[in-house]
C-alpha cells in the first residue's frame, strides 16, 4: 500500500516536472475544449429541433392567436310589445367611457400631474372616491403588456358627461367614449313583473353559461319575459376579426390582411321580438285600481281564449334601475320593503275564500246531491259531529232557506258547510283538479305557484292531527288549507264564464323577427272541456249575477249601472280570530277577493282582483274591480254606456 | 525582438486565413440580411448603419489589429487592463444612462461602450499573465490570487454599471482560459465552493430587476415586469419558425411586435422564425465551424502567448453565442449578451471585428519564427 502510493506520487510528479511552453503541450487542453464547446451547440440544437419541428404546430396556433384579435359583434336583443305594438321593452344607445394607459400617460409628465387629470375626468363623471382610487393605481401601476389596454371607467354615463369629456378631450388623451346599447323600459314600472328585466351575469353563472356563448359583459333576462323568452331575445352574437400588433393596434396593410387566410367574419343575428297580449293602457288602469291597496294583483282575461288582457302586481319597481348595475340604495329599498316588491302576486298563492265557493257549488250539482231548486237552513251557524262544533256563517243572523244559487249570490257558508260535509274531502279536491287547480296553470314565467288543493291524503301527511271531518267543512268554502293564485281564479272563473273550456293563459301573441316578419303565432291551447251539465253551469252564472245584481247580493252596492256584471266576493280569513280588520296587525287581515266578468251573457272580459290583507273581498276588492271593468269597456273598448245597453239589451235601474 | 516584424510574410496567400474571413462575413452577411428584414417594424435601415460598422470595423479595427505583431499586445497588456479599468470607472461617473444603466460613453460621434472592449483587454491579461510565467506544475489557488484579483475589478466595476451579463460573461471567459492553462483539482473544488459561498453575496447586490429576471427564468414568481412575456414570446417565434421558417419579412412575431428588441437581443428570433429549423442549424453551424477553427488556431499558435489569445477569443464567441442562444429558446435569464456579428450594434461589432483581427493575427504568424 505504501508503496504503491509513493508510486503514484512519483508518477504525479514526473508528470508535472514537464514545463509547457509551446502550445503543443497544450494537446490534452485542445482535446477537452474541443468537446467542451461542441457539447452545448448539441443541446441548443436539440432544443431547436423540439421547439421547431416537433411543437410546430402548437407554436404557430400560440402565434397565430397573437396576431389576431377576434372581436364578439353583440346581437341586439329582441324588443317586447304589447298588443298594440307599443315597445315596452327596447334598446337604446348608451355610453361608456374607458381609458388607455398608454396614450393617457405623456411622456415626461410626473406622477402628480397624472393624478391631477384623472381626479379632473373622475369629477367629470361623478366617480366614487373607492373608484377614482382603484383608477389612478390601475393607470399609474400598468403592467408594460396591458398598457394599451383599455381600462373600463364608468357605464352609461349621461349626455352631459358625454359632452363634457368631449370638450375637454385635449387634457384627456387616450379616453375613449364608446357607444353600446343598453335595455330600456319605457313604461317604467309597468307591468314589470310581467316584462321582468335584465343584468348583467355574474362569474359564478359565466361559468354555466359561458357554453352558450355569453361573457363576462353579457346581460341575461332576470324575470318575466325577459327572463323565460331569454334564448329567444337574446339572439346570437357574431365574430369578427382583425390582425393585430403587440399593442393591439389593427393592421390593414395587404400582407396583413393575408394572414387572416380563410376567416371568414359571422354576422350578429338579432334577438326575436315578443308581442305580449297584455294592453299597456289597460295596465295603466289595473295599477291605478290597485294605487290605495299595499299588496296585491289583478288579473284581466280575455275568458273565450285564455288570453290575458293584462296582469298586474302591487308593489311593482321600476325595471330600469334593476337593468344594468343597482344602486346598494335600490337594492336596499326592494329588500326592506315588507310588501315584497318583487315577488308577482298575480301568481302566488293565497286562500281563495269564498270565491272557491262554485267549485263546491258544482260538485253539488254534478253529484247530484242537491237540485238548483233544493234549499237548505241557514240559521247563522252549523253544528257539526257529535261534539256539536259549531262553524259560523259570516252573517251571524243567518240567511234562512236558501237555494244554491242564493247560497251564491249571498254567499252563504252554512249551504257550503252541509253540502261540503256530504260530499267529502276528496270528491271536492276532485273537482278543484277539473278546474286546473292544485297545479302550475303553464304561463311559464315567474316560478308560478301550484296551488294546494288538500285531500283526506294531503291531511294525513301534513296536518300534525291527522285528517279530521271538520277540515272538509273549511274546504268547503274556500279556507282550511286551499291556496289558489289569481291567475288559476281568472282561468277558473273564465271557463264558468265562456260554458265550460278551461284554457291554458296565454302571455305571449306571436314571435316575430327583428325586422317585424312573423315567425310563430300562439294557437289557443284549450286545457280541457268540463264536462258538466249545462244546468249546472247556468245555475252557478245565475248564483254570479245574483251577487251583483240582487239585494242579497253580497256586491249589489258596487254594480255597475249599464252593465249586466257576474261576480262572486270573497273574503279569506288568514287566521281563526274574531276582531275586526282594521284592529289587528297588517299580516293577519282577510285577503280579499272579487272576481267578475263582464258581459254575463256573452263575457269578453274576466277581472279578478286580489287584495292580500286587503279586508272585505266586497268594500276593499269589488270597487277596484268595478272600476277596472268600467274603465275597460269605455276607454279601451270605446264603448259608450248606450252603446252597451244596446248590445246586451241590459236597461240601467 | 523586434515589435513589428518588417520580414515578409512566406506569401500573404498562404498564410492569410480565408475561411476566418470566409465565416466572418458569411456570419456577418447573415446578420445584415436579418437586419434588412426589420426595416419595417424598425422605421429604420439599420442593415445599412450595420453595414456601415462592419466596413469601419474591418478597416479601421481589424486590419490593423490584425497587422500589428501580437506580442505587442502582450508587452501592452497591463497598460491595456489599467485604461479598461479607468474607462469602466469613467463611465460609471460621466456615463450615458439608458434604461437605467450607466454602459456608454459619449464620443461624440458615437456612444461607446467600454465593457466591450474590456473583454478583449480581459483575454490579453489574461493571456499575457499565462505565457510569461513558466509553471512546472498545474496552478494552486494561491497562485491564481493576482489573477483572480485584478479580473475581479472589471467584474465588479461592470456589475455596477449594472450589467449583470457582461460581468458574469467575463468570468467566464477567463474561468475557461485559467482552465485551459490547467488547475490543482483542489483548487477547482475550492473556487466552485468559494464561488457558491460568493453567489449570495452577487444576489444581495443586484437591483430588483435583474433578481426578477433571474427569478422569472427559474419560475419562483409570476412576471411582474413583463420579461417573461418578452421571453414567451421569443419561443413563439422560434417554434412558429416551423422547418424552412416564414419567409423574408413574414415573421409575424416579431413583424408584429410581440418580440422584445428584435434588432439587439433577440435578433435570432427573428431569424429562427423566418427560416425555420434549417436557417438556426445553419446559422449555429457557421458559429461552430468559426469557433473549431479558431481552437485550431490557437493550437497551431507559434507561441503560448498566441495560443492563449485565441483561446480567450474564442471564448468570447462561444460564450456569447451559447448564452444568447439559450436566451432566446429560454433556457438562460435575459441578461442583455448579443449574438456576435449578427445582433445590431457598433460597439458589439467593432470590438468583435478586433476578436477577429486578433484571430487572424495569430493565424497569419503561425508559420513565421519557426
Amino acid at each position: 500500500m505504501k508503496n504503491l502510493l509513493r508510486h503514484k506520487k512519483q508518477k504525479s510528479a514526473k508528470k508535472v516536472a514537464e514545463i509547457r511552453t509551446d502550445p503543443k503541450d497544450y494537446a490534452r487542453s485542445f482535446r477537452i475544449v474541443f468537446v467542451f464547446v461542441a457539447i452545448p451547440f448539441i443541446f441548443l440544437s436539440l432544443r431547436f429541433w423540439y421547439l421547431q419541428i416537433w411543437k410546430e404546430e402548437h407554436y404557430k396556433q400560440l402565434a397565430f392567436n397573437n396576431f389576431i384579435k377576434r372581436r364578439v359583434i353583440p346581437a341586439e336583443r329582441g324588443v317586447i310589445t304589447d298588443i298594440e305594438g307599443r315597445l315596452v321593452a327596447e334598446n337604446r344607445p348608451a355610453y361608456n367611457v374607458a381609458l388607455t394607459p398608454a396614450f393617457f400617460v405623456q411622456s415626461g409628465e410626473s406622477e402628480e400631474e397624472v393624478v391631477e387629470r384623472i381626479q379632473r375626468l373622475a369629477k367629470i363623471l361623478s366617480l366614487s372616491s373607492e373608484q377614482i382610487e382603484k383608477l389612478t393605481n390601475n393607470v399609474l401601476n400598468v403592467k408594460p403588456e396591458n398598457k394599451f389596454s383599455p381600462i373600463p371607467i364608468k357605464q352609461d354615463i349621461t349626455r352631459d358627461q358625454v359632452a363634457l369629456v368631449e370638450t375637454n378631450m385635449l387634457d384627456f388623451y387616450g379616453v375613449e367614449i364608446t357607444a353600446t346599447s343598453r335595455r330600456y323600459y319605457p313604461f317604467n314600472d309597468l307591468a314589470a313583473h310581467l316584462i321582468g328585466y335584465v343584468n348583467e351575469v355574474n362569474g359564478e353563472e359565466l361559468q354555466k353559461l359561458n357554453m352558450y356563448g355569453y361573457r363576462l359583459g353579457d346581460v341575461t333576462g332576470r324575470m318575466g319575459i325577459e327572463r323565460a323568452f331569454e334564448p329567444i331575445l337574446r339572439g346570437s352574437s357574431g365574430l369578427s376579426a382583425m390582425v393585430v400588433n403587440a399593442r393591439g393596434m389593427p393592421q390593414t396593410d395587404p400582407a396583413s390582411l393575408g394572414l387572416m387566410r380563410n376567416w371568414k367574419d359571422v354576422a350578429p343575428i338579432a334577438g326575436k321580438t315578443i308581442v305580449l297580449t297584455v294592453d299597456m293602457d289597460l295596465q295603466r288602469i289595473l295599477k291605478n285600481a290597485l294605487r290605495n291597496f299595499e299588496t296585491g294583483a289583478i288579473v284581466a282575461m280575455d275568458p273565450n281564449s285564455g288570453r290575458i288582457l293584462g296582469i298586474a302586481s302591487t308593489p311593482t319597481f321600476n325595471p330600469n334601475s334593476w337593468s344594468g348595475r343597482l344602486s346598494r340604495d335600490e337594492h336596499l329599498k326592494s329588500d326592506t320593503n315588507p310588501y315584497k316588491p318583487m315577488l308577482d302576486k298575480a301568481l302566488l298563492s293565497y286562500f281563495p275564500g269564498s270565491v272557491y265557493k262554485v267549485i263546491t257549488a258544482v260538485a253539488t250539482l254534478e253529484e247530484g246531491l242537491m237540485q238548483t231548486h233544493d234549499t237548505l237552513n241557514c240559521p247563522g251557524y252549523y253544528e257539526y259531529g257529535k261534539q256539536r262544533r259549531r262553524f259560523h256563517c259570516w252573517k251571524h243572523s243567518g240567511h234562512g232557506a236558501v237555494n244554491i244559487v242564493e247560497s251564491l249570490g249571498a254567499s252563504c257558508d252554512v249551504y257550503f258547510y252541509k253540502v261540503g260535509e256530504k260530499l267529502g274531502m276528496d270528491t271536492l279536491a276532485e273537482y278543484a283538479y277539473h278546474f286546473g287547480l292544485g297545479r302550475r296553470t303553464g304561463i311559464g314565467i315567474n316560478g308560478e305557484s301550484p296551488g294546494l288543493v288538500p285531500t283526506r291524503a294531503w291531511h294525513a301527511k301534513h296536518s300534525s292531527e291527522g285528517f279530521q271531518g271538520g277540515f272538509t267543512l273549511s274546504t268547503s268554502i274556500g279556507q282550511g288549507d286551499t291556496r289558489t293564485t289569481p291567475l288559476q281564479m281568472a282561468l277558473l272563473y273564465s271557463a264558468l264564464a265562456n260554458g265550460g273550456t278551461l284554457y291554458y293563459p296565454q302571455i305571449v301573441d306571436r314571435i316575430e323577427t327583428a325586422q317585424g316578419e312573423p315567425l310563430f303565432e300562439y294557437p289557443l291551447r284549450v286545457r280541457s272541456k268540463l264536462p258538466y251539465k249545462a244546468s249546472t253551469l247556468k245555475a252557478i252564472r245565475d248564483g254570479l249575477d245574483m251577487v251583483m245584481n240582487a239585494e242579497i247580493g253580497t256586491a249589489y252596492a258596487y254594480r255597475l249601472p249599464y252593465l249586466n256584471v257576474a261576480a262572486k266576493t270573497g273574503t279569506a280569513q288568514v287566521t281563526s280570530r274574531r276582531s275586526s280588520n282594521a284592529a289587528v296587525e297588517f299580516k293577519y287581515r282577510d285577503h280579499a277577493w272579487f272576481i267578475t266578468f263582464a258581459p254575463i251573457d256573452n263575457a269578453e272580459i274576466v277581472v279578478v282582483v286580489f287584495l292580500e290583507h286587503g279586508g272585505s273581498g266586497s268594500s276593499s276588492a269589488g270597487p277596484v274591480a268595478m272600476e277596472v271593468l268600467d274603465r275597460y269597456f269605455r276607454e279601451i273598448k270605446k264603448k259608450t254606456p248606450a252603446v252597451i245597453e244596446q248590445n246586451t239589451g241590459f236597461a240601467a235601474n | 525582438m523586434r515589435l513589428i516584424s518588417t520580414k515578409p510574410l512566406k506569401s500573404f496567400a498562404t498564410s492569410f486565413d480565408w475561411l476566418l474571413l470566409l465565416l466572418v462575413l458569411a456570419i456577418a452577411g447573415i446578420g445584415i440580411f436579418n437586419l434588412a428584414s426589420l426595416a419595417d417594424i424598425l422605421h429604420k435601415p439599420l442593415h445599412n448603419t450595420q453595414l456601415l460598422w462592419l466596413g469601419i470595423g474591418i478597416i479601421f479595427f481589424a486590419i490593423p489589429c490584425a497587422t500589428i505583431d501580437y506580442r505587442i499586445y502582450e508587452r501592452v497588456a497591463n497598460a491595456i487592463f489599467i485604461l479598461g479599468n479607468l474607462a469602466l470607472i469613467l463611465v460609471l461617473i460621466v456615463g450615458d444612462e439608458f434604461n437605467g444603466s450607466k454602459r456608454w460613453i459619449n464620443l461624440g460621434v458615437f456612444h461607446m461602450q467600454p465593457s466591450e472592449l474590456m473583454k478583449i483587454a480581459t483575454v490579453i491579461f489574461v493571456a499575457k499573465f499565462f505565457s510569461q510565467r513558466e509553471h512546472s506544475e498545474a496552478y494552486g489557488f494561491l497562485s491564481l490570487v493576482p489573477l483572480l484579483a485584478a479580473i475581479a475589478v472589471p467584474m465588479a466595476l461592470i456589475f455596477l454599471e449594472p450589467d449583470l451579463g457582461t460581468a458574469v460573461l467575463i468570468g467566464l471567459i477567463a474561468s475557461m482560459m485559467v482552465l485551459f492553462e490547467g488547475v490543482r483539482r483542489k483548487t477547482l473544488i475550492f473556487s466552485v465552493l468559494l464561488f457558491m459561498a460568493l453567489a449570495p453575496l452577487a444576489w444581495m447586490g443586484m437591483h430588483d430587476y435583474q433578481k426578477n429576471r433571474v427569478k422569472t427564468f427559474l419560475q419562483l414568481e409570476e412576471d411582474p415586469y413583463g420579461n417573461d412575456w418578452q421571453v414567451k414570446n421569443s419561443v413563439i417565434a422560434v417554434g412558429a419558425g416551423g422547418l424552412t421558417g416564414q419567409g423574408f419579412g413574414q415573421s409575424t412575431q416579431v413583424q408584429k411586435g410581440f418580440v422584445p428588441e428584435p434588432e439587439n437581443d433577440f435578433a435570432l428570433a427573428n431569424w429562427a422564425e423566418e427560416y425555420g429549423f434549417v436557417g438556426v442549424i445553419f446559422l449555429l453551424s457557421l458559429y461552430l465551424i468559426l469557433i473549431l477553427w479558431a481552437i485550431r488556431i490557437a493550437r497551431l499558435a507559434r507561441d503560448r502567448f498566441g495560443m492563449h489569445l485565441a483561446v480567450g477569443i474564442t471564448a468570447i464567441i462561444f460564450w456569447q453565442v451559447i448564452i444568447n442562444t439559450a436566451m432566446v429558446v429560454r433556457w438562460a435569464p435575459v441578461v442583455g449578451i448579443t449574438l456576435p456579428m449578427v445582433s445590431y450594434g457598433g460597439s458589439s461589432m467593432l470590438s468583435m471585428m478586433i476578436c477577429v483581427g486578433i484571430l487572424m493575427n495569430v493565424s497569419i504568424r503561425r508559420h513565421s519564427f519557426k
